[in-house]
């Protein structure tokens, strides 16, 4: 960052009354100003009937997932590949303990689009409720092409968001495939650009498949502070896979020597429309997580830690722990993966995916993630309600930076946190509530 | 009413919250919006407003009263970046600074936790130690986007002293900087 502008953003200016004149607004700009300040924090229907807080708690059962699935689109940086997953992550910066706050506001005043209430597996006014204070209207488009981006609305928290957007054809246009992705589909946080993340998109359900449009669900988690961000789209070309004819002419073709082109004859998916969609839009949802300062031991990487931070909404959960054994532990690149096949009994040098199977060195003795320098005994956040049940999440994302992990995990239904009895990890359980 | 009892009703009735902020410092935000948006803009000033007061409301629990850092100030830091935003918007008016002025010839980091946290304690710092009234003209100027004739003014100073002393300002700022190690 070399502005001075930009720098001055992390100045504090303490004594500022000394500097500004003090006008007050007039009656008439006060009354303005309120006005619009309480539309946009989507108060004023609350603030019209008096409503000011309330706390609501209720659960409910997971939803199903949607039908039709677009291509899950890799990290930041990389082109739109299959499979989500994350990758390191920076921390959250908690600087006080949070209180949790359930605003209630009137449903009427919300209007959720119901796609997330399906997505999310709403299935009382409650539960929608509590979604509807996750969320913000956006409400931004681009056009290219003749193709349409519109960016709709918007739910999450601190740390993990879900974007609703449609892609708008020309009229006359027919999208009836089951499947769609973009060439490219980059998700950006242009304001705070250095770090990690994970997201995918889901194609939602449609229901009128000979219509001109795709309604699709941006799932995008960072370690990263979300709420009041910018949020950055850079789509391109939308595609679909070609069918078993199309696919048996690759089949065909001579090996390729040169770098291709989206939807080119070795491209196993097809051009639907040539177009380039960039828009940038603010996540202005409230970010309503409780969060605890546990200061709990943890033994993590061969190391004694301690947990940090936990935060929770009705929608995920997020830990933060801090250690020397941290970060000896991300400076070391990773040894070994997978099973022995060098059929000599040598320790298995075979690279594979991301996650740590098993270590076996010489001599065939295995030694699990327990017993290893790498993992814990329970890599999993396990979040316990008061009734004991152990809610379903959609497995366990981690990031490292410096000596501090943070792991977090989507719920696969809507929460209320009021029923949470405990957070664990790695043997370690939190009581909250 | 102290800021404990703002963040207070902020939190538990943020109608009557922002209605009682807005009372308290709308018109020094507005009066920050005007100076960085530019004249002739009033709904965008306006709208600025507005929005800063959302954010404040949104990133309540964010505020670190601890820090010393009087809630006034975590506002007008709102306000000022969501000024800059509609600036640059206005395809016009693009940056507060020229070019030339804009830049300090100096990398900092402050998008990584540890990083960021030594790299503001520094800035902090060599801007609270530059000493009056060259921290008072460094703070109209690059803080708030002040003119040098206004901020001459303002001061009873001539605006050749002004421009020097923001020069002597910007060159002490990023020795300071450099001396005491930020993180690039």
């Amino acid at each position: 960052m070399k502005k001075l502008e930009d720098i001055m953003d992390h100045y504090e200016w303490k004594d500022s009354g000394t500097m500004i004149p003090d006008n007050p607004l007039s009656a008439e700009e006060k009354t303005r100003i309120l006005e619009k300040t309480l539309a946009k924090a989507g108060l004023a229907d609350a603030a019209s009937h008096g409503v000011q807080t309330a706390r609501t708690h209720t659960g409910s059962p997971a939803a199903d997932a949607s039908s039709k699935t677009a291509g899950r689109s890799g990290r930041e940086g990389g082109p739109g590949s299959a499979g989500s997953h994350r990758r390191k992550m920076w921390t959250l910066a908690a600087a006080c303990v949070l209180v949790l706050a359930m605003a209630t506001v009137s449903f009427a005043a919300i209007a959720l689009d119901k796609n997330f209430f399906d997505f999310f597996g709403a299935k009382n006014q409650e539960q929608q409720e509590m979604l509807g204070n996750l969320s913000a209207v956006i409400d931004r488009q681009t056009t290219d092409n003749g193709w349409t981006l519109d960016v709709r609305e918007a739910v999450g928290d601190g740390n993990t968001v879900n974007v609703l957007f449609d892609l708008i054809a020309p009229e006359g246009t027919t999208l009836d495939q089951d499947y769609y992705s973009f060439s490219t589909a980059f998700v950006d946080l242009p304001d705070n650009p250095r770090g990690g993340a994970g997201y995918y998109f889901e194609l939602l359900p449609d229901d009128d498949p000979a219509d001109n449009k795709l309604t699709m669900m941006l799932c995008y988690d960072t370690e990263r502070n979300l709420s009041g961000s910018t949020m950055r789209f850079r789509f391109s070309d939308l595609m679909v896979p070609k069918n078993q004819e199309e696919m048996a002419l690759i089949d065909a073709l001579p090996p390729r020597t040169e770098p291709g082109t989206p939807g080119d004859e070795y491209d196993v998916n097809k051009l639907v429309a040539s177009g380039n969609w960039e828009i940038d839009f603010p996540l202005n949802y409230r970010d309503v997580s409780a969060a605890i300062k546990p200061d709990a031991n943890i033994s993590l990487y061969g190391g004694d830690c301690k947990i940090t931070q936990v935060r929770y909404s009705p929608i995920s959960v997020s830990m933060t722990i801090k250690g020397k054994s941290i970060a000896v532990y991300d400076s070391q690149p990773p040894e070994i993966y997978g099973t022995d096949n060098s059929g000599d009994g040598s320790a298995a040098l075979q690279p594979a995916d991301d996650a740590m199977i098993s270590l076996e060195p010489a001599g065939g003795e295995s030694q699990g993630a327990e017993n290893g320098v790498y993992g814990t005994t329970d890599q999993e956040l396990r979040v316990t309600l008061k009734d004991g049940t152990v809610v379903a999440t959609g497995g366990t994302g981690t990031s490292i930076t410096g000596n501090t992990l943070t792991v977090n995990s989507r719920f696969q239904e809507i929460i209320d946190p009021a029923d949470i009895a405990s957070i664990s990890y790695g043997g370690v359980e939190i009581p909250v509530n | 009413m102290n800021d404990k009892q703002l963040i207070l009703l902020l939190r538990n009735a943020p109608s009557e919250g922002l209605s009682k902020a807005i009372d308290l410092y709308g018109g020094q935000v507005k009066w920050i919006a005007a100076k960085i948006i530019g004249g002739g803009r009033e709904q965008d000033v306006e709208e600025c407003v507005s929005d800063a007061f959302v954010r404040l409301w949104q990133n309540i629990d964010r505020y670190d009263g601890e820090s010393g850092t009087p809630l006034k100030s975590y506002l007008f830091g709102i306000a000022r970046h969501t000024a800059l935003d509609y600036r640059r918007k206005n395809e016009k008016a693009g940056d507060l600074l020229p070019i030339e002025e804009n830049d300090l010839e100096v990398n900092i980091d402050f998008a990584d936790q540890m990083a960021g946290d030594a790299n503001r304690r520094i800035l902090q710092e060599s801007i609270d130690g530059l000493g009056e009234p060259d921290r008072q003209i460094f703070i109209l100027r690059y803080y708030l986007g002040e003119r040098v004739s206004a901020i001459a003014e303002r001061l009873s100073l001539q605006p050749k002293t002004v421009e020097n002393k923001l020069y002597r300002g910007k060159k002490t700022l990023k020795n300071a900087l450099i001396e005491r190690g930020i993180i690039i």
